[in-house]
C-alpha cells in the first residue's frame, strides 16, 4: 500500500476495527509511532471511535414474576434485590422497574393496590397515585409501562438516576392515561393521552411474541417458530408491510438440557439487545450483538421477564410489556407498543405499521374516559 | 473504461428518463451517470449545484477506480420500488449485501484506491465499506504483518520495541 494512504486514511481503517476486538487495535498501535500516538492519545480519534461503536448500555438485571413473588435478578454488582412478595413486575426500562401490588396487610383493600416505580440502583421507591377506578377492579384489561426522558445534560453517572420518568397506563386496549411525576417530586395525577397504534402481522396470532427494536431503531418482534428464534422488522418509511428477518437456530446455540420444542421468547432488553428465552432448564439469554448465550435464571415457573437496562440512548423504541394473567384467546393482543413522545427517544413514526396489512389493528385512545 | 458500463443503472422513474450527469476521470474517461447515483458523492453533488457544462472533472480519480465507485453508486441509488411484499424488500437487502461483498473481492491496492476515491468523493457508505474490509484484513495479524501489509516503516528504536513487546506480551500471539 502506498505510504501516503496511511498518513491520510489509515485513521479511517483503524476507526473501524470492531469494538469487540481491542487486541487488534493494540497490535496496530505497535506498528509505528504515529499509529501508537493516534490509538493511545488522540482525543479526536477516541471520540470518533465512540461515535462509530457506541457501546450498548449495560444490563442492570431483570425483574421476573414467580407466582405472587417478584424477583429481581441482578446482572451487575451494584444492584440490590428487592424482597417483593406481593408485588409483581409490570415493566422495566431505562433503569426503572414498574411494580404493581402491595404486601397484604390487615385493613388494606387489595383493590387499592398501587403502582410503584423502583430504582434498583438507588433502591428508591416512588408510589404513584391510586389507579383510576376502571383499572382497579380488573387486572386483566390494563397494562402499564415506565419510561424516562433522555437527559439533556448532566454527569453521565447521574443522568439516569435523576431523570424524570413517565408511567403510561393503557386500559382496556382503548384508552390511555399517563403521568409524569419527576423523581422525588410530588407525582401528578393521571391524565388522558392519545396513544399511537400499530398493526401486528398474522404470524403473531396465537403465538407468544416479544416486541423489539432493531439495531437501527425500527420496530420488530421475536418469536419461536419450530426450532428457530425468528426476528422480524418493518422496513423504514414504507408504511408497513415489508420485513427483514433474521433467524437463529436454537438447537445450535442452546445446551442440550435446555433445548426442547417448548422454548419461548419471554423478554427483550431494549438497548442492550439481549433476548430472553424460557426453556425447560430455566431462563436463557442470547446477546444478539456477540451471540453469547447464558443461563440467566434457574427457575422455570417464571411468567414474565423484564430486563432493566441502565439508560436509554437516542433511537430507543419504547415497547409495551405484555398484560399478565390475561385469558384472551388472541395472545398477540397482550402485546402493545408505545412510542415515547419525548424528543430523542422516538424512533418510529406514530402509526407505523408492523408487518402485514392484514394484521389486526390496535387503536390508540381517542375517546373520553 | 467503457462509459456504457456505468450507465447500466439508468432507469425510468415517474414516467420519464432520469437526469444524468457526465463525470470525467483523471485520465479523461467520461462516464454518464444518473444524477441520483452521482449525488451519493457529496463532492459531485456540490459540483452539480455549482453548475457548468462539459462534464464534472474528477482529477484525483482514475477511470478504473471511478467505474467501481459508480458501480457502487448505481446499485445503492437504485430507486426502491414500494414493496408491498415482504419478501421483495428482504431480497433487495440480501442482494445489496451480496453486491457489497462481491465488490470488495479485490486486492489491497485496489481497496486503497477505492478508500482514497471514496474519501475524496465523499461517498460515506463506500468509505465505510472499504475501511471495514481493510480493518477485517488486519484482524489476527501481528504488528509486523500489519507493517508489511501497509508498507509502514517501523520507526521504533530496538529498545522501545523491546519495551513494547514486554508491555504487550499477550497480544502478540
Amino acid at each position: 500500500m502506498a505510504p501516503e494512504l496511511m498518513a491520510e486514511l489509515g485513521d479511517e481503517v483503524l476507526l473501524r476495527i470492531p469494538a469487540d476486538d481491542p487486541a487488534t487495535l493494540v497490535r496496530a498501535s505497535l506498528a509505528c509511532k504515529r499509529w501508537r500516538r493516534l490509538i493511545l492519545d488522540d482525543p479526536v480519534f477516541h471520540r470518533r471511535r465512540r461515535e462509530l461503536h457506541r457501546p450498548p448500555p449495560p444490563l442492570l438485571g431483570f425483574a421476573c414474576n414467580l407466582g405472587s413473588v417478584s424477583d429481581f435478578v441482578p446482572a451487575s454488582s451494584f444492584c440490590c434485590r428487592p424482597h417483593a412478595r406481593g408485588w409483581r413486575a409490570l415493566d422495566a426500562r431505562h433503569g426503572r422497574v414498574l411494580l404493581h401490588g402491595a404486601p397484604l396487610q390487615v385493613g388494606r383493600n387489595p383493590l387499592d393496590a398501587s403502582l410503584v416505580v423502583w430504582d434498583p440502583v438507588a433502591d428508591e421507591r416512588r408510589e404513584l397515585p391510586k389507579l383510576p377506578h376502571y383499572a382497579r377492579a380488573d387486572n386483566q384489561s390494563w397494562n402499564a409501562a415506565v419510561l424516562c426522558a433522555p437527559a439533556a445534560s448532566g454527569a453521565a453517572g447521574d443522568r439516569n438516576r435523576r431523570r424524570p420518568f413517565t408511567v403510561v397506563l393503557r386500559t382496556d386496549l382503548r384508552s390511555g392515561t399517563s403521568m409524569r411525576p419527576p423523581f422525588g417530586a410530588k407525582p401528578a395525577r393521571w391524565e388522558r393521552t392519545p396513544l399511537p397504534r400499530c398493526v401486528l402481522p398474522d404470524e403473531c396470532h396465537y403465538k407468544r411474541i416479544v416486541l423489539m427494536s432493531t439495531e437501527d431503531g425500527r420496530l420488530g418482534f421475536a418469536t419461536v417458530v419450530g426450532s428457530n428464534l425468528f426476528m422480524c422488522s418493518s422496513t423504514v418509511g414504507s408504511g408497513g408491510g415489508a420485513q427483514q428477518s433474521r433467524s437463529i437456530e436454537l438447537k445450535a446455540v442452546l445446551p442440550a438440557a435446555a433445548y426442547s420444542s417448548s422454548v419461548e421468547v419471554v423478554g427483550f432488553a431494549d438497548g442492550a439487545r439481549i433476548i430472553f428465552l424460557w426453556t425447560v432448564d430455566g431462563i436463557y439469554s442470547i446477546d444478539l450483538m456477540s451471540g453469547r448465550v447464558k443461563k440467566a435464571y434457574k427457575e422455570t415457573s417464571v411468567y414474565g421477564v423484564f430486563p432493566c437496562v441502565s439508560f436509554c440512548a437516542q433511537g430507543d423504541t419504547i415497547i409495551m410489556p405484555p398484560i399478565h394473567g390475561s385469558v384472551r384467546a388472541n395472545r398477540f393482543l397482550n402485546q402493545l407498543m408505545l412510542f415515547s413522545k419525548f424528543s430523542g427517544i422516538c424512533a418510529a413514526q406514530e402509526g407505523q405499521k408492523l408487518g402485514a396489512s392484514s394484521g389486526r389493528q390496535i387503536e390508540g385512545a381517542q375517546e373520553e374516559i | 473504461m467503457a462509459a456504457a458500463d456505468s450507465c447500466d443503472g439508468i432507469s425510468t422513474s415517474g414516467g420519464g428518463w432520469e437526469k444524468t450527469v457526465t463525470l470525467v476521470s483523471s485520465d479523461d474517461a467520461r462516464f454518464e451517470v444518473r444524477e441520483a447515483a452521482a449525488s451519493l458523492s457529496q463532492t459531485v453533488r456540490r459540483m452539480i449545484r455549482a453548475g457548468g457544462d462539459g462534464g464534472i472533472p474528477l482529477p484525483k480519480v482514475d477511470a478504473r477506480t471511478l467505474s467501481t465507485v459508480l458501480e457502487y453508486c448505481n446499485k445503492h441509488a437504485a430507486v426502491p420500488a414500494p414493496a408491498p411484499e415482504s419478501s421483495s424488500a428482504e431480497a433487495a437487502a440480501v442482494d445489496l449485501e451480496w453486491f457489497d461483498k462481491e465488490l470488495m473481492h479485490v486486492d489491497l491496492a485496489t481497496l486503497c484506491s477505492l478508500i482514497r476515491a471514496a474519501d475524496y468523493l465523499e461517498v460515506a457508505g463506500l468509505l465505510d465499506l472499504t475501511c471495514k474490509t481493510v480493518a477485517d484484513m488486519i484482524k489476527s495479524k501481528t504488528a509486523e504483518e500489519i507493517r508489511q501489509m501497509f508498507g509502514i516503516q517501523n520507526d521504533f528504536t530496538p529498545e522501545e520495541e523491546e519495551q513494547l513487546s514486554r508491555e504487550n506480551a499477550g497480544v502478540f500471539e
